[in-house]
């Protein structure tokens, strides 16, 4: 698959999630990931046919906003804890919301949401997005090897 | 009538989150069990009489997978139907699943109607 559909495959599966599960929307892009003090990332590894992982990066105040809308909490309610679980599942969603659309016909096992420290761009990016989401930003990286 | 649920889910997060859900979607349910994975969850069963499991298939220690397996193998815990709750939404994991012998499956991201009709037809049930 070309590089342009990944990254309009990547949007459309940032969109679902965070729409149906979050209440929150894709404003449009945002000029860069995530990163600096307070910042999430989660990396969810999978392997079968095809391996690689997905990474989602959360900015601090939209990392509280997200999880304070799925936990149903107020945002100052919200702990570190709270926040780290919740972007591991919001990263555990987009894997499987990507690969589904990727490889609808191939088996995948996601391995449990691991969280990284910056840079979220690893060697073997296939696609990398950053989006505005209103209450800050999120970027999505793909890896995928063979 | 209302109905006993165990969902299995090794994030609290989420356990917390499908269970708010069947809250608001108007869901008719009794007793709320949690497990963090299927041995959790095959210990519970022990103990306690569920009519539904709602289940993620990747988890440390038992997967989703194997709890079906195991609840399959069961004379009396067979009958209690399974619904796999997973982000994996690849046609041919819904096939081996259902081919297990689960009963629905629902893919996250969910919306809270989506849920409650899957409960509703696999317990044969009307809203």
């Amino acid at each position: 698959m070309r590089a342009p559909d990944l990254d309009r495959l990547v949007l459309d599966a940032a969109e679902e999630v965070l729409e149906t599960m979050f209440f929150a929307t894709v404003m449009g892009n945002a000029a860069a990931a995530p990163a600096g003090e307070g910042s999430l990332a989660a990396r969810v590894p999978f392997r079968g046919r095809r391996s690689g992982a997905v990474t989602v990066a959360v900015c601090p105040e939209a990392a509280r906003g997200l999880a304070a809308a799925f936990l149903a909490l107020d945002e100052d309610e919200v702990s570190g804890e709270h926040a780290r679980e919740v972007i591991g599942e919001l990263a555990n969603m987009i894997c499987g919301s990507i690969l589904g659309r990727l490889h609808p016909d191939l088996i995948f096992e996601l391995l449990h949401p691991e969280p990284v420290a910056f840079p979220a761009s690893p060697a073997g990016t296939a696609a990398h997005k950053a989006f505005d989401i209103g209450a800050g930003t999120l970027s999505v990286a793909v890896e995928l090897q063979s | 009538m209302a109905f006993n649920v165990l969902i299995v889910d090794d994030s609290a997060a989420m356990r917390s989150f499908i269970g708010r859900v069947l809250d608001v979607s108007g869901f008719p349910v009794g007793e709320c069990l949690e497990a963090a994975d299927g041995e959790e969850a095959l210990a519970l069963l022990a103990e306690h009489w569920v009519d539904i499991v709602l289940t993620d298939l990747n988890m440390p220690r038992m997967s989703g997978e194997q709890l079906v397996r195991r609840l399959e193998q069961d004379e009396l815990l067979r009958s209690i139907p399974v619904v796999i709750v997973s982000t994996d939404r690849t046609d041919s994991r819904v096939r081996q699943m259902l081919a297990l012998g689960a009963r629905g499956y629902v893919t996250k991201p969910f919306l809270p109607e989506t849920l409650r009709r899957e409960l509703e037809q696999v317990l044969g049930v009307t809203s």
